[in-house]
């Protein structure tokens, strides 16, 4: 019988609100396949976040005056100098942090990485402490938000190439989906779009398991992703994959299906049976 | 009419013995995924019929060091057995690989079996 097949590989998206300050930093909780799709590699300190594949970003609820790293100017959202005396309804200075602003850390020193822990821990802006200076730094307060988003195909995130990296699976094994609770940063993304979460459930094989694809997408898309779902299975596509979602070394890749209904994808989580 | 598939996977130049040649019905195809950088694996519905673990062929693919083109490999892999999968051949099965009959497809160098015991 034939078959169309979806092809969907991970992406990892992890947000939490901001940890207490120990020692001048602030240690995220350790990210796991299950709380973020991703298990980021040791960094340390001397290396680039640029180059990583993966993003992390601060997003202020509280408005603290000189807690930014003086290497931040500009939001990550809007492009905005943080130091515009109209865009944040106070005319601060950019180390001055205004609720709704969002830092993307890209010194080099604002945050490690564990070594085999996957524990992010982003330094605050003082002078000592293993990750953050008064350049690099921020210093949140525990109403913000840490968000650590995959953006590429990069070794620096894995698992690349290993079970849960991606998934191959024929139209036909899909039995539904159902929409689910999503509710970490409170549900917000860091441009302060709601977000909603839908599992895509496929035939193992395995007798005790399903294969499932979790999807955490733009607010009230449920409907929209199983009509984009209808459409893939149905599709007459038969000689190769179709590309549902992956990420490669330039970006993300999103099958026209979701993205043409106005579905943007920050996670992609894809948890198969155990297969032995 | 039942429209059948059958995948021919041969990966020994002399077929006399055990995982010499295997043939599943694509219907049984439960998925493929990367388990090395240059590794595929299909699981099939394993023959012994039991329901925990399936039967396995792991296809391998180059593994440059350069992570986006072993991804790129593994992927091209997945999509020539997708096709052949779909391949319905109405005079017999089809063969997805074959070491006697060179069909290599997608970049694929050897396809290995490891049934469910």
């Amino acid at each position: 019988m034939k078959t169309p097949y979806l092809y969907f590989g991970r992406k990892g998206y992890y947000v939490q609100q901001a940890p207490s300050i120990s020692s001048n930093v602030m240690a995220l909780t350790a990210i796991t396949n299950a709380n973020g799709g991703m298990l980021p590699i040791e960094k340390a300190n001397t290396v680039d976040p640029t180059t990583l594949g993966y993003r992390v970003l601060h997003r202020a609820v509280d408005a603290v005056d000189g807690k930014r790293g003086t290497d931040y100017t500009t939001d990550f959202v809007t492009g905005e100098l943080f130091s515009s005396a109209t865009a944040w309804g106070a005319n601060k200075n950019a180390d001055d942090i205004q609720a709704g602003q969002v830092t993307n850390l890209t010194s080099v020193s604002a945050f490690i990485v564990g070594s085999g822990n996957e524990i992010v821990t982003v330094g605050n802006n003082v002078t000592a402490g293993t990750a953050g200076t008064v350049a690099t730094g921020i210093t949140a307060t525990p109403n913000d938000f840490f968000y650590v988003e995959e953006v590429s195909f990069n070794a620096a995130v894995l698992p690349i190439n290993t079970v849960g990296a991606d998934i191959c699976v024929p139209a036909s094994s899909f039995m539904g989906a159902e929409a689910l609770a999503y509710t970490a940063g409170s549900g917000v993304h860091y441009d302060q779009t709601a977000l909603d979460q839908t599992r895509l459930y496929f035939k193992s094989g395995d007798g005790y398991g399903v294969d499932t694809v979790d999807i955490l997408h733009t607010e009230s898309k449920y409907r929209e992703l199983c009509e984009a779902m209808q459409e893939l299975c149905n599709s007459s596509i038969y000689n190769e994959a179709i590309k549902v979602h992956y990420l490669d070394k330039n970006g993300q890749r999103v099958h026209d299906a979701i993205s043409g209904r106005g579905i943007t994808i920050h996670r992609c989580l894809i948890t198969s049976a155990t297969r032995a | 009419m039942v429209q059948k598939n059958f995948m021919i996977f041969n990966q020994a130049a002399t077929v006399d013995g055990a995982d010499d040649l295997n043939m599943y019905d694509s219907d049984n195809l439960l998925a493929m995924d990367s388990t090395g950088a240059g590794v595929v694996t299909m699981y099939f519905r394993a023959w012994n019929e039991h329901v925990d673990a399936p039967d396995d062929i792991a296809l391998t693919v180059v593994s440059s060091g350069d992570d986006e083109a072993d991804r790129v490999n593994r992927v091209a892999a997945i999509d020539a057995m997708v096709s052949k999968a779909n391949a319905v051949n109405r005079n017999g099965y089809v063969v997805a690989w074959s070491e006697n009959e060179g069909v290599k497809p997608g970049g694929i160098s050897a396809a290995v079996p490891t049934l469910d015991s």
